[in-house]
């Protein structure tokens, strides 16, 4: 990559099956426009996000990561996101702490109705990312053969 | 005999418990070790003074199911009520000793040279008396007080079976988040270079894990294969990863006894980020780790009313 006009960020993106994969969805079949610079990886629940999951991430050059799930009162396990929103609010915390930049790590509620919303908030975040630069603080510079 | 040493021979000769874990002098100036007594005769090397700085919680978790008791300070009885949360131990299996805690003493304090001279020390009141030959020296207690007994919120242990009071002063509570407000201070670059600079020592032996009475995990997740999360190939990236993995399991459920600092044999000191964690549970959650043996851990429960102010 050569200067910051052509960054491209690569978003990772945390996505609950029941809601925000199918808000998701929705965004695709309803033909709504949102940068293709997010990867999608469909999850169980939000409750099922391993905080070292997005550490990993980051480690691994992703410029940015965002968890999305059921809003509050419609998980579809009844109380995974809840458990989620506890435990993502002090992984927010602990990477504000230290120095991450705000905005690398995202969070959202996502209904499987809400396409509109979901392709906003890929937009917001896309930039966002594009705006912080590559994700260098957690790279490991290291050749690995994997 | 000493308090500690009779009553722990009393728990013995009546059979109430097959073991005491408690302190014995250790070998260094300074440095009490852990003593496991299984007779009677044994029980008579105990000791408690403010040389006992270890937390002997973290040896508790592999006796489970035998029947135990254990000397507890108060930083040491706020984990112990963890591991009985968290049902890595139960309550009727043990025996508490606690002792009302005036804060304890650290030789880290002092230059490495002063110490490696040291022929012996004492604690007496407020004052240490460190001999080094011929020479003898009187250093305040405060001097070489351990950091998280400057902050210290609850000195005396939360459960106990028998007490052990104090006959020494009680400190002035100093604010226990100044360390984190002074952090907060930096920019946030440089909050990061600091982070850094402070892992960047960090050879990944895992002396703060296995230091931790509440790293209890026998499968740690620096142990795991598939997927390798830290290493093989070790770097500071590895050794951030590593400790603010450490950091967020530890959230909740650090009680700030000190135990990871003093272990590491590079001296890295991160309690402030634990601090931090600390402090966002309270803040957040309106949660104290240690307090309550009745409690559920604060990130297995919830409430819908939760801050979600983060979450878009």
């Amino acid at each position: 990559m050569s200067g910051d006009g052509d960054f491209q960020p690569r978003v990772l993106a945390f996505l609950c099956h029941w809601c925000s994969y199918a808000g998701a969805d929705l965004a695709g079949i309803s033909r709504l426009q949102y940068p293709p610079n997010v990867r999608v990886v469909r999850v169980p629940c939000s409750g099922a996000v391993n905080p070292l999951w997005i550490l990993k991430a980051l480690q691994r050059g992703v410029d940015g990561v965002l968890v999305s799930g059921c809003h509050p009162g419609d998980c579809h396990y009844l109380a995974g996101n809840y458990v989620a929103r506890r435990r993502l609010a002090l992984l927010k915390d602990l990477l504000d702490y230290v120095g991450m930049e705000p905005g690398r790590v995202s969070f959202s509620w996502v209904s499987a109705a809400e396409g509109q919303k979901f392709a906003q908030i890929i937009r917001e975040v896309t930039e966002t990312v594009r705006a912080l630069g590559p994700g260098r603080k957690l790279v490991k510079e290291v050749a690995t053969d994997d | 005999m000493t308090e500690p040493a009779s009553l722990a021979r009393s728990l013995l000769e009546e059979g109430r418990v097959e073991v005491v874990v408690g302190y014995r002098p250790g070998t260094l100036p300074l440095r009490a070790r852990p003593h496991f007594a299984f007779s009677p005769e044994q029980a008579a090397q105990f000791i408690w003074d403010r040389t006992c700085t270890p937390d002997l919680t973290v040896y508790l978790p592999r006796l489970k199911g035998r029947r135990v008791a254990v000397f507890v300070k108060g930083c040491d009885a706020r984990s112990l009520v963890v591991l009985l949360q968290e049902r890595q131990l139960s309550r009727e299996q043990l025996v508490v000793i606690g002792l009302e805690c005036p804060g304890v003493v650290t030789p880290d304090k002092l230059p490495p040279e002063q110490y490696q001279a040291l022929t012996s020390a004492t604690v007496e009141g407020e004052q240490v008396l460190l001999r080094g030959g011929s020479q003898l020296e009187r250093v305040p207690v405060e001097q070489l007080l351990a950091d998280p007994c400057r902050t210290c919120q609850h000195p005396d242990p939360v459960i106990q079976d028998y007490l052990i009071p104090t006959n020494c002063g009680r400190r002035e509570r100093e604010d226990p988040y100044g360390v984190v407000a002074q952090f907060e201070r930096l920019e946030r670059e440089e909050r990061w270079v600091r982070l850094e600079r402070e892992v960047a020592d960090c050879i990944g032996c895992y002396a703060c894990r296995q230091a931790c009475p509440l790293c209890y995990c026998p499968d740690c997740f620096t142990d795991r294969f598939q997927p390798r999360w830290v290493g093989p190939i070790w770097s500071t990236s590895d050794a951030l990863f590593f400790h603010l993995a450490r950091a967020l399991h530890l959230a909740g459920r650090c009680v700030d006894c000190g135990a990871c600092v003093r272990a590491c044999p590079l001296g890295i000191d991160l309690r402030h980020v634990y601090k931090r964690l600390e402090q966002a549970v309270k803040e957040r959650f309106g949660y104290v780790p240690g307090l309550d043996p009745e409690a559920p851990p604060v990130l297995g429960t919830f409430r819908p009313e939760d801050p979600g102010d983060f979450i878009k």
